[in-house]
């Protein structure tokens, strides 16, 4: 009986109930939703280098080891599933489709149970993916061990499952971050949170195999837990925290190491600000941080489990390539054109190109899988209407509260520095290549573990619209953002099944 | 009221796009010049033109899509000639990437054969790839090509003999049905080639996407103020 004296309907119930779910609950919930309908979208094994992803997995589950480093062949049951699925011609051929009819099903349906026959003994190697740290994979390895007897196309589509829960937690983490970074008006914490969700390259990449999945997450938590210890100080939890965020980053992709030095800066600034009250505190918890951040790696190295795959022998040889050609100027010049304008007297790394345009903002609105699905240019061209609204609009957010910026410098420059990091690691591997391949880590997907800082953008911007238009304008935004998703969703389904 | 005034306005905007993009016929592949995808017929490092001769443009193309390789292609001029006389020309900015572009050409009005086609292009410093395969009409270029070479590409491999290969063209216009027309073999077609399968896997992707509007409709109409 209600406080009037009437009694609730059932549907009154359930809208209380579902009113009782906190918001970031739901924020994980539509990227959840979202990212597993992307897992459907996508032809199986269609995003970027699924294949070899995929391979790791069944090493790791069917052996219990990691697959040593190089490439190879692909396992059989793989390259079956792969040849039955059309994979080579689609990847080459931009008018191929998918498996178009009932009887082609059949052959494949029948093709993959044969394979599922096949001698479990993984596949030795993984292509692109045996370099990297195992912690994603080993997560992939339960839903390939619950679906064993099943076929290769049934383990793919669970396994791509578990990744789509991923995607919530980078959006929970998202609205998360900015609940304590940004903390004065609560409305805009949904904006980050849903722009983040609905991103369209974070359901790709979380509705496939693919490490980034992780990545995404696990970089989304590092910045809420600095976001919350420099709001909180750096308590013991958070120092845990902190350290464990670092250490599964570390052990999820090698792109981690971007993120490094802004974690190290972060960790410093947050001991120096704890010392005033206790050194010993201060000293401790930065102890404990980075113990529980080096452990793990530190101790499969000495354990020699790790070595050959946390890839340091590709960073060294890559390094080394970096090291071998062109000056240092000639370097630094470079990193700052793939990202920025060319300053006068630099030499044209990108002659006839923008960049910052045609690779990153061109990459961002719709460049996808092997970069084979793409809106036509002018697509890219009407998007800068809307996303240079959106940074003036967050600008003069920052202009007009400048004296909480300047206060809050420290934080600030831990942010920055992450991303700067992130940005420069992929600058200095592209040199390696440089100049036969122009970029070849100019993929937007690459700086998506900075993907909380966008979401923050998105509130900035919706606040800069105003206390009377700031909601709308935010609501426009992600608006905006699910357009873009669903528009990009319809590109898929003209592509591969058109 | 103003979040749900451009709730309501976002939301029908994108409604409205989305029915007049299913509106609209996809483009098709009218014609391919039959040449196979075997690898990479030659490398382009330098600034260079490739014609290949005998091609068959059917009437109506709008769009001509050349097996070009790069990941961060150059400008593409594509000139379409017969006799001298300049049929279509188009052009696609740099910043293209990957297996192939796509340049669209004013259309063409009627079937032409025996046309030259030539692409021109200016790579820099990245190497572009021509890919094609065994063919009669062989690709006749010039400049273009880098010391020592082509390298192949990085997905391909080399053309065995490119004096005997051409690349692969494949000449596109609008379709005779529209989206909204396609749906039900679109559907077909996306619950195969997988597992489960079945037409109830676009049936359900359409259900999961409408809740996930519905959520975040709510979420920003209920969002504390």
């Amino acid at each position: 009986m209600s406080a009037t004296g009437r009694t609730p309907t059932p549907v009154n119930r359930a809208q209380a109930a579902l009113c009782r779910i906190p918001i970031p609950a739901w924020v994980a919930v539509v990227a959840c939703v979202n990212a597993a309908c992307w897992s459907v979208i996508s032809p199986p094994f269609e995003v970027t280098d699924e294949p070899a992803h995929f391979a790791y997995v069944k090493q790791l589950a069917e052996t219990g080891r990691l697959p040593a480093p190089g490439t190879g062949a692909i396992p059989e049951e793989e390259l079956i599933a792969l040849t039955s699925l059309r994979f080579f011609k689609l990847s080459q051929n931009a008018a191929a489709g998918t498996v178009a009819s009932v009887a082609e099903q059949r052959r494949l349906e029948s093709a993959v149970d044969q394979a599922a026959k096949l001698p479990r003994d993984g596949s030795p190697t993984a292509g692109v993916a045996s370099s990297e740290p195992p912690l994603y994979y080993a997560l992939e390895a339960i839903p390939y061990a619950i679906a064993f007897n099943s076929s290769i196309l049934v383990r793919l589509t669970l396994m791509r499952l578990v990744s789509a829960l991923l995607a919530g937690l980078t959006a929970l983490f998202a609205y998360m971050f900015a609940r304590e970074a940004l903390p004065a008006e609560p409305w805009a914490w949904t904006i980050a949170g849903l722009g983040v969700a609905l991103m369209p390259l974070l359901g790709i990449m979380s509705g496939a195999v693919n490490p980034d999945a992780m990545l995404f997450a696990v970089s989304a938590a590092v910045f809420y837990l600095f976001a919350r210890a420099f709001r909180r100080g750096l308590t013991g939890r958070l120092a845990v925290g902190i350290g464990a965020a670092i250490a599964a980053g570390m052990l999820t992709q090698l792109n981690f190491i971007g993120l490094l030095p802004g974690c190290i800066a972060g960790l410093l600034v947050l001991t120096a600000r704890l010392a005033r009250v206790s050194r010993s505190d201060a000293g401790r918890r930065l102890a404990l941080a980075c113990a529980i951040a080096l452990g793990p790696v530190l101790v499969a190295t000495i354990a020699g489990r790790l070595t050959p795959h946390i890839g340091l022998h590709i960073l060294t040889g890559t390094l080394a390539d970096v090291g071998a050609h062109g000056s240092v100027l000639a370097k630094l010049e470079y990193v700052w054109q793939l990202y920025l304008p060319r300053l006068p007297g630099m030499r044209s790394d990108f002659p006839g190109l923008s960049a910052t345009l045609q690779i990153w903002f061109d990459g961002f609105v719709g460049v996808y899988t092997w970069a084979n699905v793409t809106f036509p240019p002018w697509v890219d061209r009407v998007a800068l209407i809307p996303a240079t609204a959106i940074v003036l609009l967050c600008a003069r957010t920052l202009i007009q509260r400048r004296a909480v910026l300047r206060a809050r410098v420290s934080e600030v420059g831990v942010y920055v520095l992450m991303g700067v990091g992130v940005m420069v690691a992929l600058g200095v591997l592209s040199y390696s290549s440089f100049p036969q391949i122009g970029a070849q880590f100019g993929r937007v997907r690459y700086l998506f573990p900075m993907l909380v800082l966008l979401g923050a953008i998105f509130a900035l911007a919706a606040r800069g619209a105003g206390r009377r238009w700031g909601p709308a304008g935010g609501t426009l935004i992600v608006v905006l953002v699910l357009a873009q998703d669903i528009f990009t969703q319809l590109l898929f389904v003209s592509r591969y099944y058109g | 009221m103003r979040t749900r005034i451009s709730l309501t306005a976002g939301l029908a905007l994108t409604a409205l796009v989305i029915c007049i993009g299913l509106s609209r016929s996809p483009p098709v592949v009218a014609r391919t010049n039959g040449v196979p995808i075997e690898g990479t017929v030659k490398a382009m490092t330098s600034a260079g033109e490739a014609c290949q001769d005998h091609e068959v443009l059917p009437s109506g193309t709008t769009a001509i899509r050349v097996s070009l390789e790069a990941l961060l292609g150059p400008r593409v001029r594509v000139r379409v000639a017969r006799g001298g006389e300049l049929l279509a020309s188009g052009e696609r900015s740099s910043g293209w990437t990957r297996q192939n572009v796509t340049i669209t050409v004013p259309p063409l009005r009627r079937a032409v054969s025996q046309a030259s086609v030539c692409f021109s292009l200016a790579p820099k410093d990245e190497t572009v790839d021509l890919v094609g395969g065994r063919s009669s009409d062989a690709l006749v270029t010039s400049g273009g090509a880098g010391p020592g070479g082509p390298p192949g590409s990085i997905y391909l491999p080399q053309i065995a003999r490119p004096a005997a290969a051409a690349i692969r063209i494949e000449y596109l216009r609008p379709g005779a049905r529209t989206w909204w027309s396609l749906a039900l073999e679109v559907a077909r077609r996306m619950g195969l080639g997988r597992a489960p399968s079945g037409t109830w896997i676009a049936l359900a992707t359409m259900v999961a996407m409408a809740t996930v509007v519905a959520i975040v409709s709510w979420l920003l109409v209920r969002s504390p103020r």
